[in-house]
């Protein structure tokens, strides 16, 4: 039986130093609501742990340089507070809003949102839309940089090394005519692990949408970017009428992304709930903003 | 591994195995019952307590995470004294069927307190939304609730 060791480093360096100890049965644990769960179920008693919350650098919001910095050890429920959030990453906010329970959001964190890479883990489809990057750092200190949607490649599958660690989120905010909401269908109320979720971010001049980027996570291993709906959004005009085809057009979505799995039946009426929901937000947010 | 934590306003440092649940080092170290385990997924709520005036599920952390924080479970405030009014509340509102999930709901509604002191009904509600209770229908509990808000007592 190995030795359980934990180790709480509270800077980067002291970080990088228990990397660099690392055995195959050490893990990183930020808020646990998905390891200490998963270790319990499963039955393992034997492991070591690096806790990362005591690291002050990886709870921080900051925006520098028209770049949000969120770090890794942010929770749901500071990203439902934060001003900067809510101001420059809406469908942020509301996405970890969605998450849980309120004790489950006092939990959660960003960074372990990604790394466990859930099929429908909230907050992922919201950094796809955005682009957003990750900042990982290794057991010699190295920093590497990349793309959420490239990190995350699978279900529970990641591009994280067995000693690298995400230290930051980096979110471009959204412009002063950019738009952008989440919407979400689970099984209860509340605490729930979304079944689809969607979020979609659109760039409009006057009526005119220039730009969009839509996510539609949970039909597939991980969120799926709609170019169907994208292509049907561009160049028009945001109105009711569009908002009708864009419904069924994520009905069509959900059954070219899943043509054979069971939950399409009900996963093309429930992504037409949330895109409606969604295209609703943005219509009042828009309102506020006139 | 020691660690150092406030536990119910006592200052403890203690030598720990860290990979335990919270859960677990409560009830099982510490002797603190009150926390009771129902799902051990962080779905019941049955488990919460307050980490630093915040509510948790302590079935969905563990113990070394604590080290430096404070936790207060419902022993704490029966040390306070402030169970009384809210054990009041709930016996006479009928919002104590079974108990099982008394512990949970009544963390929760301090976690809110800490919070806000004059929350609405709907935050009440909000505020209770991780904690499941099978026998009472919930409305009996927001009512308790309500009324340690607003200060009133039971005989
Ligand atoms: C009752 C309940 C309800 C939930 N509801 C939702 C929901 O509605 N939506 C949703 O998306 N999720 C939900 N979840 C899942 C979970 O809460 C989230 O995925 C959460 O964001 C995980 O963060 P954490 O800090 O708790 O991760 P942890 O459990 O600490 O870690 C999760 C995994 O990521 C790794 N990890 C953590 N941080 C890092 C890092 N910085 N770098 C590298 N690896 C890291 C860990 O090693 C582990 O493998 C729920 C969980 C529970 C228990
Ligand atoms: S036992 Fe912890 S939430 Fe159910
Ligand atoms: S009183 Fe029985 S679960 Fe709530």
């Amino acid at each position: 039986m190995n030795k359980s060791i934990f180790t709480a480093p509270k800077s980067l360096d002291e970080l990088k130093t228990a990397l660099s100890k690392k055995t195959h049965n050490t893990y990183i644990v930020a808020g646990g609501t998905d390891l200490a769960v998963g270790m319990n179920k499963n039955k393992i008693y034997d492991f070591s742990l690096i806790d990362i919350t005591k690291i002050k650098e990886l709870k921080k919001i900051e925006y520098k340089d028209d770049l949000i910095e969120i770090g890794s050890c942010v929770r749901m429920v500071d990203l439902e507070d934060n001003e900067i959030i809510n101001k420059y990453v809406p469908s942020l906010s509301k996405a970890a809003s969605c998450i849980g329970s309120t004790q489950i959001r006092n939990l959660a964190t960003i960074g372990g949102n990604i790394a466990n890479a859930a099929q429908c883990a909230d907050t992922v489809a919201v950094l796809f839309a955005f682009d957003a990057e990750v900042e990982i750092i290794n057991s010699i200190g190295e920093i590497r940089k990349e793309l959420v949607y490239d990190v995350i490649q699978g279900i529970g599958q990641t591009t994280l090394k067995d000693d690298e660690v995400i230290i930051k989120v980096i979110v471009k905010g959204q412009e002063a005519n950019e738009y952008s909401s989440f919407s979400k269908i689970g099984a209860r109320k509340t605490v729930t692990i979304s079944k689809i979720n969607a979020c979609i971010k659109l760039a409009l001049n006057d009526n005119k949408i220039t730009d969009s980027r839509v996510y539609i996570g949970s039909i597939g291993v991980k969120a799926v970017r709609s170019l169907l709906i994208e292509n049907a959004l561009n160049n028009k005009v945001f109105n009711e009428e569009l908002k009708e085809k864009i419904l069924e057009l994520g009905s069509k979505q959900v059954l070219d992304s899943i043509p054979k799995r069971k939950s399409k039946d009900y996963k093309k009426i429930a992504v037409k709930g949330i895109l409606d929901d969604i295209f609703c937000d943005i219509e009042k947010r828009r309102n506020l903003d006139e | 591994m020691e660690i150092k934590a406030t536990i119910n306003g006592d200052e403890i440092v203690k030598n720990i195995n860290p990979n335990k649940r919270l859960v677990d080092f409560l009830r099982d170290d510490m002797n603190l019952k009150s926390v009771k385990e129902g799902c051990s997924e962080g779905e019941c709520g049955a488990c919460t307590v307050l980490l630093d005036k915040k509510a948790v599920t302590s079935c969905t952390l563990f113990a070394g995470q604590i080290d430096g924080c404070e936790i207060t479970t419902v022993e704490g405030l029966e040390k306070t004294g402030e169970l009384e009014l809210i054990m009041k509340s709930f016996s006479k509102n009928g919002a104590i069927q079974c108990g099982f999930c008394t512990p949970g709901m009544i963390m929760s509604a301090k976690a809110l307190f800490y919070k806000n002191s004059n929350p609405s009904k709907d935050e009440i509600i909000k505020a209770i939304e991780g904690n499941l209770c099978r026998c009472t229908g919930y409305n009996k509990i927001v009512k308790s609730i309500e009324e340690v808000r607003d200060g009133i007592e039971h005989e």
